[in-house]
């Protein structure tokens, strides 16, 4: 098993995964977070339109840019969230956010402001399961 | 990277007699001796701090050390791996070879100068930091440092790099204890009680209890005092939270920019009473023994009462920075200074006094350097 597998499923194993509500409580949850950790660089409309996006080194994400809907995965999303981005401003709020709250979080953000269809939420459980 | 001199720009000022525009009268100003005017082609200089003949610089282009005996400059920002530019705070370590920076989205800072190169580390969320808004770093007589964020308090024991040595104080798990998570000063004064100004008040910590002052307890002017003033000013707060504060504290569909319980700069005083600028509330001084307010604004000499910086001079008075310039006060009567001469701009961000007397204001556009004998 190489470093990044070994590291995925250890790290599955520190958070517990609780069953998720439905999409409504999921949305719901996932805009709280949403405001607590991401709208201060990401903007309150996820366009990355922030105050900080002139002083960091690498902008935040437009969460509104069509083409970003089809570059970036659900795994992608959780990844970046769990792990953050080396070298850039994206902190790594693994140990802050449970990975239900990742879900939730990434749920809100595909939908409400990718405006992608969604029936059900996000999933709290990694792909690497699937 | 060393950026090379500072382009000093004496500026040949002539000091006509200055009149207080602002406020409409022909109030005759303190007139100074010649001040000399850095043009370091920065954009708001949000701190300064002196260290012998040394200048920090903090701004929103990144981070300057200034030799200000041969006007060298060093300049570190993204090449030197910060992951934001923009600058709030710098704190000496008691070990007296480390600073510590607080940036606005890029974690604290570490920086050691090494064979005259900067060597820095970044601290973030992942190292148990509330998050990457860094406003402030203050050390208490143990070493511990306390730092304030967007996102509570954090103090830290020992060995940074371990997550164990990290402690978080939120508004949630202080229960309520702490004002607000949004904080933005720290102080610490001499019973080692540790002071936090927030953007929903003050809150005192003194190792075991919290305590707490806002508005309704006297922190900041009340809207019929400053309304004048405050009318039609722009704010630049923007987003969720600060609208929510600001629409606390005004009435609904008002023209004015107004929340007294932001505290924008705090110092504690050569009494150990606590000075506070508010957001349109003046200056608020808190005295610690009777816990009330006294507050003081454009009715009483300031310039504004929106005050973004606070310091104590060599002789105690108080120099007040505020976004239309400068004033100083003894404690018996305010004094207006350089609203526009000298000052590159009216948003007066920082200030500090250097050893040889000298008294280093920063601003939107660069730094002032007011000779001893102008203050005095």
């Amino acid at each position: 098993m190489n470093k990044i597998a070994s590291l995925l499923l250890s790290l599955l194993f520190l958070f517990p995964v609780i069953a998720s509500g439905g999409l409504q409580e999921s949305l719901k949850n996932g805009k709280e977070i949403y405001h607590a950790y991401c709208s201060v660089c990401h903007g309150d409309k996820g366009d990355g339109q922030s105050f900080v996006r002139n002083v960091i080194k690498t902008p935040p994400l437009d969460f509104t840019d069509k083409k970003l809907a089809d570059q970036f995965s659900v795994e992608r999303m959780r990844w970046a969230i769990l792990l953050g981005k080396p070298g850039t401003a994206m902190p790594a709020w693994r140990f802050d956010l449970t990975l239900l709250q990742v879900s939730d979080v990434i749920t809100y953000i595909r939908k409400e402001i990718m405006g992608l269809e969604l029936t059900e939420p996000v999933s709290p459980e990694a792909a690497i399961y699937k | 990277m060393w950026v090379g001199r500072f382009s000093l720009l004496l500026l040949l000022i002539c000091w006509l007699p200055s009149f207080n525009l602002l406020a409409g009268t022909t109030k005759p100003q303190v007139q100074p001796a010649q001040p000399e005017v850095f043009d370091i082609d920065v954009d708001h200089v949000k701190v300064l701090e002196s260290a012998g003949s040394k200048l920090y610089l903090g701004t929103s282009d990144g981070f300057y050390i200034l030799d200000t005996l041969t006007n060298d400059a060093l300049l570190l920002d993204y090449d030197n791996g910060l992951i934001s530019k923009s600058i709030h705070s710098v704190t000496q370590d008691p070990d007296g070879e480390t600073l510590w920076l607080g940036t606005y989205g890029g974690g604290l800072v570490e920086l050691v100068m090494q064979d005259g190169q900067p060597k820095t580390e970044i601290y973030n969320v992942r190292h148990g930091l509330n998050d990457s808004f860094v406003y402030d770093v203050e050390f208490d007589k143990a070493g511990d440092m306390w730092i304030g964020t967007w996102s509570g308090a954090n103090k830290v024991s020992g060995d940074i790099n371990k997550r164990a040595n990290w402690t978080k104080y939120t508004v949630e798990n202080t229960n309520k204890g702490l004002s607000d998570d949004w904080v933005y000063a720290v102080e610490i004064d001499s019973k080692q009680r540790k002071w936090f100004g927030t953007e929903v008040g003050i809150s005192l910590f003194d190792g075991e209890q919290w305590k707490k002052w806002d508005h309704n307890d006297g922190l900041g002017a009340g809207i019929d005092i400053v309304r004048k003033d405050v009318h039609d000013v722009k704010t630049a707060l923007r987003g969720d939270h600060h609208e929510t504060q600001i629409a606390a504290q005004t009435a609904k569909g008002a023209n004015y920019n107004y929340n007294p319980n932001y505290v924008v700069s705090m110092e504690l005083g050569p009494k150990e009473n606590l000075w506070i600028g508010t957001w349109g509330g003046g200056l608020s001084l808190f005295d610690v023994e009777t816990e009330t307010f006294t507050n003081y604004t454009t009715r009483d000499g300031l310039p504004s009462n929106f005050v973004l910086a606070l310091g104590f001079d060599k002789n105690g008075v108080l120099w007040i920075g505020t976004i239309k310039g400068l004033a100083s006060f003894d404690g018996k009567t305010i004094k207006q200074h350089y609203q526009y001469e000298g000052l590159l701009s009216r948003f007066v961000y920082s200030m500090t006094f250097a050893e040889d007397g000298s008294f280093w204001v920063g601003g939107r556009k660069g730094i002032t350097r007011i000779p001893v004998t102008a203050h005095e």
